[in-house]
């Protein structure tokens, strides 16, 4: 109900701006999309995404509003979940986004929020970033601050009677280069400083002696862990602060009927986890309406320090530190797709409509987990794109 | 069985990276380049460059970002990251 309510409030502030930016005999620039997503995996996990983004600008003056929203319905009953003979859960996320900048001349200044919310996961963030163009606009200086604040409770559950709460603060710095008259590079380094406790409530690890621990082979199954595990199981316990670094450079190649596009990501972080991604893509021009682009995506990781495929306990002491999550372990997705566009719009100006198509399907493999040792997910999305 | 082989070995060998030492390398390596090795360009030589597909944000739609947030250990990061991952 807030949500819809910010909505609603963010839609009339819109709206009456947008009279009065009229009234000016600015050149507005509207923009609308909508999206449908669906994505599936091999863990028994599907998520139903629809979303509506809207856009509204005018670049002579160098003012912007852009706003968002999503809503996820989750259906999953991965291995995780059965394995703590829980059933099959349904649930529904709604986000919403908001952004506002203005750039007049070199300097531009652009503040945002977004809100996420689901009946155990409650999520607010802002923040704001300052740009500076140098060199003619050949060179831009990009420094960013975000500030977010989540609320972590369990379902059915009201949060004033259990929750813990997890800050984040996020800085980056960039910049983007004109390389030449066809290339384009951006570097960003970023820094998030994560403090509170972003353990999951629903996550039972299980335990078993010194004695069997070593023999625990990665990929074991439901019924050997079953087997092999002490009685007991302890909920997972992650350290209450975390810092985490980031390097990403972009690179964006014009040809003559061809968009080519590179993206590297370098990563650590104080709890150990070290991660390399590489993402490329080409958009090659089919015809003046149509366009076409394979998609190609490497990541692998560490795990973080804490990391156990068996987590040991005797009578005296349990691993003051344990985790469940499989995106914390050691793993790498190797991802393939491509995306497709098609201008719709009239003959005076095709890309005033557009339909895009994308398609990605990822492998994952997880190299010192319980229950799964590989995962296939499957991801498609298809979005309507217009503007007046 | 080869593929994944090496994928372990880069795992192992990985885990000597250091993000904080190595990336103030890389940063360095990108201003010099950025500063020192590019032309400049002039307004009316940036048709190429005002491609909406030459935008140096990413170009994935909200449900593939979120996608790899999920997938990757190492994807929630920025500076207005959007929490809530629709998991547990």
């Amino acid at each position: 109900m807030q949500l819809r309510g910010a909505l609603i409030v963010a839609a009339a502030f819109a709206s009456s701006w947008l009279g009065d930016a009229r009234a000016d005999g600015g050149a507005l620039d509207i923009r609308a999309s909508s999206e449908m997503a669906a994505y599936s995996d091999t863990d028994a996990v599907a998520v139903l995404t629809p979303s509506l983004s809207a856009h509204v600008g005018n670049a002579a003056a160098g003012w912007s509003v852009d706003g968002s929203y999503l809503v996820d319905v989750i259906s999953a009953a991965s291995v995780d979940i059965v394995s703590t003979a829980s059933r099959r859960w349904t649930e529904v996320r709604q986000a919403g986004t908001a952004r506002g900048a203005y750039k007049p001349h070199d300097l531009g200044l652009a503040v945002e929020g977004s809100v996420s919310s689901e009946p155990d996961y409650l999520a607010y963030a802002s923040g704001g970033y300052v740009t500076q163009d140098l060199d003619d606009r050949n060179l831009t200086v990009v420094l960013g601050y975000g500030y977010g604040h989540d609320t972590i409770g369990r379902t059915g559950t009201p949060f004033s009677v259990y929750s813990h709460s997890f800050d984040h603060h996020a800085m980056s710095a960039g910049l983007t280069r004109l390389v030449d008259r066809r290339t384009v590079v951006a570097v960003v380094a970023d820094v998030t400083i994560e403090s509170g406790d972003s353990s999951k409530p629903y996550r039972y690890i299980p335990l078993f002696s010194p004695e069997v621990a070593p023999s625990v082979p990665a990929g074991a199954t439901l019924q050997e862990v079953s087997r092999w595990r002490l009685p007991e199981s302890v909920i997972e316990r992650l350290p209450l602060s975390r810092d985490r670094f980031g390097i990403t450079a972009r690179l964006a190649r014009r040809m003559a009927h061809s968009t080519a596009r590179i993206e590297s990501t370098i990563y650590d972080d104080s709890w150990g986890l070290k991660s390399l991604s590489a993402d490329g893509r080409d958009l090659f021009d089919i015809g003046s309406r149509f366009s076409l682009g394979p998609h190609v995506r490497y990541s692998v990781q560490s795990p973080v320090v804490f990391w156990k495929l068996a987590y040991v306990a005797t009578a005296e002491s349990v691993p003051a530190f344990r985790t469940g999550d499989r995106e914390l372990g050691p793993l790498m997705n190797l991802t393939g797709g491509g995306r497709a566009q098609w201008e719709i719009g009239p003959a005076s100006a095709p890309d005033a409509c557009s339909l895009i198509a994308t398609f990605d399907t990822t492998y994952t493999r997880f190299f010192d987990d319980l229950y799964i040792t590989q995962r296939l997910s499957a991801l498609g999305a298809l979005t309507l794109e217009a503007s007046w | 069985m080869v593929y994944l082989r090496f994928t372990r070995q880069l795992v192992h060998r990985f885990t000597r990276i250091d993000a904080r030492r190595d990336g103030r390398a890389m940063a360095l390596l990108a201003i010099a380049a950025a500063c020192s090795a590019c032309g400049h360009v002039a307004p009316y030589e940036r048709g190429a460059i005002a491609r909406p597909d030459m935008t140096t944000s990413d170009l994935s739609g909200r449900a593939v970002q979120h996608a790899t947030e999920v997938h990757e250990g190492a994807a929630r990061s920025g500076a207005v990251s959007e929490a809530g991952c629709g998991c547990n």
